[in-house]
């Protein structure tokens, strides 16, 4: 069995699917035509409140102005990049690494992602195979689809159980 | 440290019932009488609406044209490991200790326990906290750890609750689904000593709140596996509530325990695999998480396990590759079997099975793990309805198995049911004598009530513990489906 490579693809993605599927499954996304607009928008969303921010070339600039922290367990949102973002299911492809903490995008209770849209692939499989193309292996990797959730309660679904209980992504063109 | 999760425990420990107990009973008794308790209890009828429930509305779109699709694969990859088994396992092995990971073969659940013991006491550890493992049940692992002065914590939520209330999970991935909202939160009001609003979200964030500081202050994780990957070594858990992620990148310590099946071949299979099993389980287009672990932190790295260690155990499976059994090997632990089972919602949930593994996967899988005495009459527990190998991702033909597996035990059992059984067997082994049988149920109806459990003794010895069902209905659902199939429902 071979699945097909995903890298650039000759179409442009549709951040609307994206959108649409992460709302499906109760996180926010939106697509916004620059990246300073979309910097502006992580701004937005983190506040004054205290933050941690992964060191990552995508997010350059991200953290000026906001009030960052050292200690993700002080931490009331994280901010992430992603290594792809999946438009059939919402999913975010992450990495981690020695400038992108495990705990970034899960000890504070909001996950703010910012992902230039050249990262959109098609498929869940396709998120799969970008995670597989990463060279060493990383300790450590993650395919988030929406915010933590449980149904062991009366099998009804309930939010925000013991990861972030808000995800938010956003995309921009760049 | 101590768990703040677990603070106030004593204050519930009286009032379990035996039947729910966290450890199997040691004298295990006929099944006839054990289902009839099962059924006559209160919480049964509660259980089994809610399994009614959730099968009602999955059988609807059972499996839509793309999920079909991605059965076959599934099913496909799922016995790809299973002719080579040892061979994958070596190379997962190398994989991960290259990494810089520690693997450890344990034969049976004893050695298990052990391995994971010592790793305990060489790191100093006070405190484990667990995500979801039915691997760590089947070796009975917390209680080993307790024992052994290591306080575990249960963080899942469902186990939480099942933890708390001193018992056995009653589901593979749903271990409170015989506790309703109201037992939830009593139970949690009488842990906190404080009163709580009963809204779902309220339950699930106290248990959010109890949990936090155990997971920031634990020295030991304990996870399971649900795919560990032979050609990157990498270990996957599928969670929604993010308790997995905590587990397997707060502590220092990250044990990770499997059993020697959960291996697959590649790492680019999880785009199969995951969207199967999240279908089945819990009818999600992928379950929110997906933690993927490839050796313990590396040098600059700001949080992640500094050990890691990975126990696979063998428990009697490597047995069962070249018998007529080996596809239960397949299995990705979905429960959607169960869910399915009409035996398993009539008795409430898994612990009529008294085995670790409850519904048709567990009446398959009990007697072929372990010491193989253990559960041999499970087999029994099921209709043979055919509705388990429909819900299956993998495609394992349970009927089948449990045909094979009954005549196994009558083969070593020799009682006064096995002539039945062996002409019944026969019987339903061709669709002719299915259907034969359905047509004699249909004239048997018609006999005056009760007759058929008080015909020859060897019947009425069977029938005792049973209600014999009204046999006019014998064949309904069968002659409704065909009339019915096709039909937008
Ligand atoms: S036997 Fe099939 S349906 Fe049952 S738990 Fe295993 S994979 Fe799921």
């Amino acid at each position: 069995m071979t699945t097909k490579r995903v890298t650039p693809r000759a179409t442009r993605s549709d951040p609307r699917r994206y959108i649409a599927a992460l709302e499906q499954v109760g996180g926010r996304a939106v697509a916004l035509p620059s990246r300073a607009e979309a910097v502006e928008e992580v701004r937005r969303l983190c506040g004054t409140r205290p933050v941690v921010v992964d060191k990552h070339p995508d997010l350059d600039g991200v953290a000026d102005g906001l009030h960052v922290v050292e200690d993700p367990w002080g931490a009331e949102v994280g901010v992430t990049g992603a290594v792809a973002a999946a438009e059939e299911t919402g999913t975010l492809a992450l990495a981690f690494d020695a400038d992108r903490p495990r705990s970034t995008s899960l000890v504070p209770p909001v996950h703010v992602a910012l992902v230039p849209q050249a990262r959109l692939v098609p498929t869940y499989a396709d998120a799969v195979e970008a995670l597989a193309a990463l060279r060493p292996v990383p300790s450590a990797m993650n395919l988030v689809t929406g915010p933590s959730s449980s149904g062991d309660i009366e099998l009804t679904t309930v939010r925000a159980v013991h990861g972030p209980g808000e995800i938010h992504v956003v995309l921009y063109d760049e | 440290m101590s768990s703040s999760a677990l603070r106030g425990r004593e204050r519930l420990r009286p009032e379990r019932p035996a039947w729910a107990a966290a450890s199997e009973p040691l004298v295990r008794r006929p099944l006839p009488l054990v289902t009839r308790e099962a059924v006559a209890r209160p919480v049964t009828g509660a259980t089994n609406a809610r399994l009614v429930q959730r099968n009602m509305n999955w059988n609807a779109d059972k499996w839509p044209p793309a999920m079909a699709e991605l059965r076959e694969r599934g099913a496909a990859i799922r016995r790809e490991t299973l002719r080579d088994l040892e061979g994958y396992l070596r190379r997962l092995t190398e994989r991960v200790e290259e990494h810089g990971g520690r693997v450890h073969r344990a034969t049976t659940p004893d050695d298990a326990r052990r391995i994971v013991g010592e790793i305990a006491r060489d790191g100093d550890v006070r405190l484990a906290i667990k995500s979801k493992s039915m691997v760590s049940e089947e070796i009975e692992l917390g209680p080993y750890l307790e024992e052994h002065g290591v306080e575990v914590v249960e963080t899942d939520l469902g186990e939480y609750i099942v933890q708390l209330a001193d018992e056995r999970p009653g589901h593979i991935i749903a271990p409170a689904i015989h506790k309703s909202r109201a037992d939830i939160h009593d139970l949690f009001e009488r842990l906190g000593g404080e009163r709580l609003p009963d809204a779902p979200e309220q339950l699930a964030a106290f248990a959010r709140r109890r949990l936090r500081d155990d997971f920031h202050g634990a020295d030991m994780g304990i996870s399971g596996v649900n795919f560990a990957c032979a050609d990157t070594g990498t270990l996957v858990t599928v969670t929604n509530e993010g308790n997995a992620r905590m587990v397997t990148s707060q502590p220092r310590i990250h044990v990770a325990v499997m059993t020697l099946e959960k291996v697959i071949p590649r790492f680019t299979d999880l785009g199969v695999l995951v969207p199967l099993l999240s279908h089945a389980a819990t009818r999600q287009r992928v379950s929110v998480y997906q933690t993927m672990v490839t050796g313990p932190r590396r040098p600059g790295e700001a949080d992640g396990p500094e050990e890691l260690h990975l126990i696979i155990l063998d428990n009697g499976r490597s047995r069962i590759p070249g018998t007529q059994y080996e596809e239960v090997l397949a299995c990705i632990r979905c429960g959607a079997c169960q869910v399915a089972c009409p035996v398993f919602r009539t008795v409430g949930g898994g612990h009529a099975y008294n085995a670790v593994y409850g519904g048709p996967i567990g009446a398959v899988l009990t007697p072929l793990i372990g010491d193989q005495e253990e559960g041999a009459d499970l087999p029994f527990l099921s209709s043979l309805c055919g509705a388990c190998y429909d819900a299956c991702p993998v495609k394992i033909p349970l009927p089948d198995m449990l045909v094979d597996l009954r005549a196994d035990y009558e083969r070593r059992h020799r009682g006064p049911a096995r002539v039945g059984w062996a002409a019944w067997s026969r019987l339903w082994g061709s669709p002719l004598g299915y259907r034969a049988s359905l047509l004699g149920g249909r004239l048997a109806g018609l006999l005056p009530g009760g007759l058929v459990g008080r015909t020859a003794s060897l019947a009425r010895s069977w029938s005792r513990g049973r209600d014999v069902p009204p046999l006019r209905a014998a064949g309904a659902f069968r002659r409704w489906f065909r009339s019915h199939r096709g039909e937008p429902g």
